[in-house]
């Protein structure tokens, strides 16, 4: 396990085989820091705060609807 | 079979017999100047296949979709060029140096405006996405890269053709043209190729790392031909085509590859 809160790991399980290990790593670390947490404090409220972020991240490769289809595995991580 | 595979399998069969005719010279003259014309038909057809399936593939019409609708575009009308540029000097004979600029070069230089839309698109994309932008220092030296690479088109290819008294108003506007609508698409190319080197091996990086390296093989190609045939020594044969060949093809690949990423996600496979 990367980090050793669940939650951070079910989300860099999902973006690292996409976005490669270190940008899932840096996108994590700036999307935490955006909601006011880190990795490790990270709770399964802030799950849909996360989706939406990412997936505005992920728009830009795969489309709205593709990005919608990842912020909802997000959102389910928890 | 995956779709990549069938380009990559195409890919490498005409860049090889690219290759093979013109390193041989097999057939002589006449079969080289078909080779020369047709090859590029060939390659830009696969690339405006590939892309009108990666354009598809998208669900919703929202700015990407635009985006790759726009290289689409600006592909078919590369295509069309190519095509017309075959019709005229193979079909009718005419020697293409001495009428430049025709037919072809309208669609060519038609072609740049949809893509240079579509990089910009894409590069504004990215900058909203929130995904981390990088290092000052890299855009410093991708800059400097740049500005060398612009002030040498400049002094060698640009100054030269405006100083050239024997050519009409008509063909110093598309020899212009060119070389200045390759610096605009190169310095994306550039910002693109940093992007994808950043996220590094994911599958996401992968179509907008071979379209840019795609461009980037266009831009050489295209700089070189430029300064090549004003100083009158570029020929059929010349071994420059297959870097526009290879561009043609790196867009191919870029499509399909973005429609199986595409299809994978919304299928909820992680490949």
């Amino acid at each position: 396990m990367k980090y050793t809160n669940e939650l951070t790991n079910g989300i860099y399980d999902i973006l690292a085989p996409l976005i490669g290990a270190s940008m899932a790593d840096a996108t994590i670390k700036l999307q935490t820091k955006k909601i006011g947490k880190t990795e490790e404090t990270l709770a399964k409220s802030d799950l849909s705060g996360m989706a939406k972020l990412i997936r505005q991240s992920l728009v830009v490769f795969i489309g709205s609807a593709g990005a919608d289809t990842i912020g909802k595995k997000i959102e389910s991580a928890g | 079979m995956k779709k990549t595979k069938v380009i990559w399998i195409m890919g490498i069969a005409l860049i090889l017999a690219n290759i093979l005719f013109y390193w041989f010279r097999l057939g002589g003259d006449v079969v080289l100047q078909y080779v020369s014309d047709l090859l590029p038909v060939a390659s830009s057809l696969i690339a405006s296949i590939s892309l009108i399936i990666a354009f598809t593939s998208f669900k919703t019409f929202d700015f990407i979709k635009i985006s790759w609708l726009l290289l689409c575009v600006g592909i078919i009308l590369f295509f069309l060029g190519e095509s017309l540029y075959a019709i005229l000097e193979i079909g009718l004979g005419m020697d293409m140096n001495e009428s430049f600029p025709s037919i072809a070069d309208i669609a060519w230089c038609a072609g740049y405006i949809p893509m240079l839309i579509c990089l910009a698109m894409m590069l504004i994309g990215y900058v909203q996405s929130g995904l981390p932008l990088g290092k000052w220092l890299w855009y410093a030296v991708l800059s400097m890269i740049f500005i060398v690479v612009s002030a040498s088109i400049v002094y060698y290819v640009l100054i030269p053709i405006m100083e050239d008294p024997e050519s009409g108003v008509l063909a110093k506007v598309f020899s212009l043209f060119y070389p200045i609508a390759d610096l605009f698409l190169l310095a994306p190319a550039f910002i693109i190729i940093y992007f994808t080197s950043m996220i590094g091996r994911g599958r996401l990086s992968r179509p907008w790392m071979y379209m840019a390296f795609g461009f980037f093989a266009f831009t050489v190609a295209d700089l070189l031909y430029s300064y090549l045939s004003w100083t009158g020594a570029y020929e059929n044969g010349n071994f420059i085509d297959v870097a526009w060949n290879a561009g043609y093809l790196l867009i191919a690949l870029s499509a399909v590859t973005q429609s199986e990423l595409i299809a994978s996600v919304g299928a909820g496979v992680d490949k």
